[in-house]
């Protein structure tokens, strides 16, 4: 929290164009992983005879949720709890077990490599670590110059050069660091250069999957404004995957709260931050250390996260839940609306026993 | 930052490829590191002892007019019994060694170097394949690798080579000889270049650069050759240098059992 004031005393808000368009679409989402391993591991000797034996981590169960035109949506959630698994599902780089991923009304997760390929220009990614994000046998113009290319092979070298340097520009990088190789750079500077990259095919929405959790704490602020900076002259629509609260007080204009791949919350930053109205919710908020509270009241959350092989059943939260009752047991909430616009999955709220 | 993108552009023009080698990291670390620079010296040597063999060697060996089997078995020069004729001595046949060696150089080099371009091809092409395509390509691919690998390099030569001599004849043996030596010794070691590119590309795979590559929309072809195979060429060199050394040894105990180059040839 320190940390975001002194974030916003830097750097005004930033002001968004938030339409009511929705950009991209994600519907009921499941995505499971099979660890089984291969046959002679499933093969189990039970009860005199034999069966496969089957087992899966179930990464997203069933998440939805629409990203809106110009907007920055933010999923935060602990370790484990499937965000990047959503982020890399909706850039395709996973493929969904059930449910369905739209861009602009068109599915987009069934879709061949080739048939996918206009909406590459349209979709990128920035990732975790800037230090494996970047070919360390290409050097910096290389690896900018080749999306450019290999998406408008119309355009001469010398326009490549011109877009390429300009992007750099942009996200402060000279363009003569461009004959150096990733190894010769900052990890803030990689992270800039990783920006740049996504941002040479000219896309229109961008997923971010921990941009800045490798950074230095000095330099987080850095990239983060620069990322608003250019969501603002380039009109993007972010989907900023995170962990750290005080960025999303920061940089989004909705936050999704994940626990075991499901969305718990979902509410306009400023609502979620005041009013939080999901237990799970309500003891992450608790947890941020404030400096204007020395006698602080936390939220302890009994016992541990389940296990994501073997996923309670009904609400996924039950067991660590203050407010748990039968119904939360056996049914699975679903997300709904409440007065305020925020969308809660709760059956407590539900009930009116908050 | 007052200067136009076409500025820009005109600065950076790309340094020519020598201008790039001689301010390059690794003529720098050539340079001061005395073991590289001897053994490179040694190496250009045997090299041009090969290429320039009829112009520096004594006599021809392919040359019969030049052998005289009574000048067979002549010692060489700093024994007794030598014949100054011949500075290394002759062999049974009455060729002067010197000469044969500097000509067999040239077989040699060129047998281990194009085995281990053919070996290195199969092994790269299989070994990219598996590690890349994962699951059951994989898993077939490398009980190929295994199969193979369960053959010693020498049994699957003297095999191959001794049926093709039995059933084509020596003579057409003889002519083939050094296309069948690439061949066998190529094919039967690819799998230790496929191994060592597959454990590679698995590592690197995960990378994020190459998630960001598929992010773009790049072909599998492309992510396969232009971005994770030059992330695995350091260890293929460390291979290669020691593969080059085996391929010659097995030529040369091939020769030795008889299924290597002719006898007519050094």
């Amino acid at each position: 929290m320190k940390n975001t004031q002194t974030k916003q005393a830097q750097q005004p808000i930033v002001t968004r164009m938030v339409s009511d368009e929705t950009l991209v679409q994600v519907d009921s989402l499941h995505k499971r992983f099979d660890i089984s391993g291969d046959f002679l591991d499933q093969v189990q000797f039970k009860g005199g005879r034999f069966s496969l034996n089957r087992a899966y981590v179930y990464a997203i169960n069933g998440v939805s949720f629409d990203v809106k035109k110009g907007e920055a949506l933010c999923i935060v959630g602990e370790s484990g709890c499937g965000k990047s698994t959503v982020a890399r599902t909706v850039m395709g780089l996973l493929s969904p077990s059930s449910g369905s991923i739209s861009y602009r009304g068109q599915r987009i997760d069934n879709l061949t490599d080739r048939a996918m390929l206009p909406y590459r220009k349209k979709m990128q990614m920035i990732f975790q670590n800037p230090y494996a994000s970047l070919n360390p046998r290409k050097t910096i113009t290389q690896t900018l110059e080749e999306p450019v290319h290999f998406h408008n092979p119309q355009l001469t070298g010398m326009q490549v050069k011109e877009r390429v340097s300009e992007v750099m520009e942009s996200v402060g990088v000279d363009p003569s660091w461009g004959v150096r190789y990733p190894h010769e750079f900052s990890g803030g500077q990689r992270q800039r250069i990783s920006i740049a990259r996504a941002l040479t095919v000219e896309p229109e929405f961008i997923v971010a999957d921990e941009p800045i959790s490798a950074l230095d704490v000095s330099i987080q602020a850095q990239v983060l404004n620069l990322m608003m900076e250019t969501q603002e002259q380039r009109h993007l629509t972010y989907l900023f995957i995170t962990h750290d609260l005080a960025v999303v007080e920061h940089f989004g204009t909705r936050v999704a709260v994940m626990y075991l791949g499901t969305i718990c919350e979902l509410a306009q930053t400023r609502t979620l931050f005041s009013t939080p109205k999901h237990p799970y919710t309500q003891a992450l908020l608790s947890a941020i250390p404030r400096l204007d509270d020395n006698r602080p009241n936390h939220i302890k959350l009994q016992g541990e996260v389940p296990t994501p092989v073997n996923l309670p059943r009904g609400c996924v939260f039950h067991a660590r839940c203050p407010h748990a009752a039968d119904r939360c047991r056996n049914e699975i909430p679903r997300l709904i609306t409440q007065s305020d616009q925020s969308q809660v999955a709760c059956h407590a709220m539900e009930e009116g026993r908050l | 930052m007052s200067d136009s993108p076409a500025q820009i552009a005109e600065q950076l023009v790309i340094p020519s490829h020598w201008q790039r080698f001689r301010d390059s990291h690794l003529l720098h670390s050539f340079k001061k590191d005395k073991v590289a620079i001897v053994s490179f010296a040694l190496f250009v040597l045997y090299v041009l002892a090969a290429l320039s063999a009829p112009l520096i060697a004594p006599y021809d060996p392919y040359d019969p007019a030049m052998i005289d089997i009574m000048d067979s078995e002549i010692p060489p020069q700093w024994q007794e019994k030598a014949d100054e004729r011949f500075i290394l001595g002759t062999d049974s046949q009455g060729r002067d060694l010197l000469s044969t060696m500097l000509y067999g150089t040239r077989i040699s080099l060129l047998i281990g170097v194009c085995a281990v371009m053919l070996q290195c091809l199969i092994g790269v092409l299989i070994g990219l394949t598996a590690g890349y395509f994962g699951g059951r390509i994989d898993s077939f691919l490398m009980r190929l690798a295994d199969i193979q690998l369960s053959f010693s390099t020498m049994m699957v030569a003297i095999v191959v080579l001794a049926v093709f001599q039995a059933a084509f004849g020596a003579e057409l043996y003889a002519d083939l000889a050094i296309f069948m030596l690439i061949l066998v010794i190529g094919i039967a070691e690819w799998p230790q270049y496929a191994r060592t590119v597959r454990a590679t590309v698995l590592s690197e795979k995960h990378k994020e650069y190459v998630d960001a590559a598929r992010v773009m929309g790049f072909k599998s072809r492309r992510i396969m050759w232009t971005h994770i195979l030059p992330n695995t060429l350091s260890p293929l060199l460390v291979i290669s240098t020691v593969q080059v050394a085996n391929a010659i040894i097995s030529e040369a105990s091939l020769s030795f059992l008889g299924l290597g180059m002719p006898v007519s040839q050094p």
